[in-house]
C-alpha cells in the first residue's frame, strides 16, 4: 500500500498496525513518536492503532535542540 | 531555590543542546553549568541512521529534566501534535512551545502562541511559552494557563544580549508571581547577569555556550554570571545618578583649612 512517510511517498507490504510498519520499515529499538494525519498515535497505542492505504504518517524521535 | 509549578529548582540556567561540536562537549557544558533542565527537539527519524536512538541513549544518562520543544512549527496544528508527541515519548507534560511567525526572525506568532497555549494548558501541559517581550501577549498567556514566560531577549542565536531591557523590566513590574526565563539571543555572561539584575528568574541559552571555542568553560562562566545577578538583585541595587557622588568622606580633608579641622581632632573620649 502507498504511504506518506516523514514526507516522502512509499510502497510498503500491507501492514495492520503501528508496531508493524516499524518492524517492517527497520526501526529497531522504536523509542519514537508517530503521528498518522496530523494526530499523536500513543506508544501504547502502536500494537493497536491501525495503518491505513494515504495515512501520511511521521515518525519522529529525539534531536538536538534549543 | 525557585520553582515551576510544583518542581524545585537550583540552578537559574537551562542549557540548549543543539550546535555542540561533539556529544562529549555537551556532556561536559552541561556538567560545568550545573544547570537542572535542558532542551530537546524531535526530529525526523530514518530507519537507517537512527541518530536519534543515538542521542537519546546519550541524553538519558544524564542527571537533568528534559524540557521538549516545539521549534520549527509555524502553525497551531503542528506544535500541538508535536506537543503530544513529546508528552508521549518523553513522559513529560512540560512543553517549550515555540510557534514561529516569520523566518528571518525566528519571531513567535503571537496569535498562534496564545491559541497552541490555550489547547495545551486546557489538556494539562506545563507551558514553558517563547514569546517575544510584548506586556500585553504575556498577559494573555498568563490568562490562557501559563505559569511561566520565557520572553526573548533578542532573536535566536544573535547574541545581541538584551535589545529592550525596559520591557523585560516591565514584565517582571506587572508579573512579580511568575517565574520570567530569558530565552533566546543572549551572547554573553555579563548578558545573563543583566537578565537576573532585571529580576528574572532565569536564562536559556544554546549558542552562546554550544558555539563558545571552549563550551564547558563559557557553561561554567555563565554559571557564574547569573549567581552574581541574582545576588545583585537581592542585594538591592544603587539607583543610577547623573553626577558623582564622592564614596571617600568629604569631611576632615587635608589642606583645606576652615571648618573641617575640628573634624580631623580626635576628642579624648574618641580615644579611649
Amino acid at each position: 500500500m502507498e504511504l506518506r512517510i516523514n514526507g516522502n511517498t512509499c510502497q510498503i507490504d500491507t501492514v495492520d498496525n503501528v508496531d508493524h510498519l516499524l518492524a517492517q520499515l527497520g526501526y529497531q529499538q522504536n523509542f519514537v513518536a508517530v503521528a498518522i494525519n496530523k494526530t499523536c498515535v500513543k506508544r501504547s497505542e502502536f500494537g493497536a492503532h491501525p495503518v491505513n492505504a494515504g495515512d501520511d504518517i511521521e515518525i519522529l524521535a529525539p534531536m538536538a535542540g534549543g | 531555590m525557585w520553582h515551576i509549578g510544583d518542581t524545585k529548582l537550583n540552578s537559574r540556567l537551562l542549557l540548549g543542546t543543539s550546535r555542540y561540536p561533539s556529544a562529549q562537549s555537551l556532556q561536559q557544558a552541561i556538567t560545568a553549568s550545573g544547570c537542572e533542565i535542558i532542551t530537546v527537539s524531535l526530529r525526523r527519524e530514518s530507519a537507517d541512521k537512527q541518530s536519534g536512538q543515538k542521542f537519546w541513549s546519550y541524553l538519558r544518562e544524564l542527571p537533568v529534566r528534559i524540557l521538549p520543544n516545539t521549534a520549527g512549527c509555524y502553525q497551531v496544528q503542528e506544535a500541538v501534535t508535536t506537543a503530544h508527541m513529546a508528552r508521549d515519548l518523553f513522559d513529560t507534560n512540560w512543553i517549550k512551545l515555540e510557534v514561529i511567525g516569520d523566518d528571518y526572525t525566528l519571531q513567535p506568532d503571537p496569535f498562534g502562541l496564545v491559541e497552541a497555549a490555550t489547547i495545551l494548558c486546557r489538556e494539562g501541559f506545563e507551558v514553558f511559552p517563547y514569546t517575544t517581550d510584548d506586556l500585553i501577549l504575556a498577559q494573555r498567556l498568563v490568562d490562557v494557563g501559563c505559569r511561566v514566560l520565557m520572553p526573548w531577549a533578542s532573536p535566536i542565536g544573535s547574541g545581541l544580549g538584551l535589545t529592550n531591557p525596559r520591557a523585560i523590566k516591565t514584565l517582571r513590574a506587572r508579573f512579580p508571581d511568575i517565574p520570567l526565563i530569558i530565552d533566546a539571543g543572549l551572547g554573553k555572561p555579563s548578558d545573563a547577569t543583566q537578565a537576573l539584575e532585571l529580576g528574572c528568574d532565569a536564562v536559556l541559552l544554546n549558542t552562546a555556550v554550544a558555539m563558545a571555542d571552549e563550551p564547558a568553560k563559557m557553561a561554567s562562566a555563565f554559571a557564574h554570571a547569573v549567581t552574581a545577578g541574582r545576588l545583585a538583585y537581592q542585594a538591592g541595587m544603587i539607583a543610577p545618578r547623573e553626577f558623582a557622588v564622592p564614596s571617600t568622606p568629604v569631611l576632615g580633608r587635608a589642606f583645606t583649612g576652615g571648618d573641617d579641622t575640628q573634624a580631623s581632632v580626635p576628642s579624648s573620649s574618641t580615644l579611649r
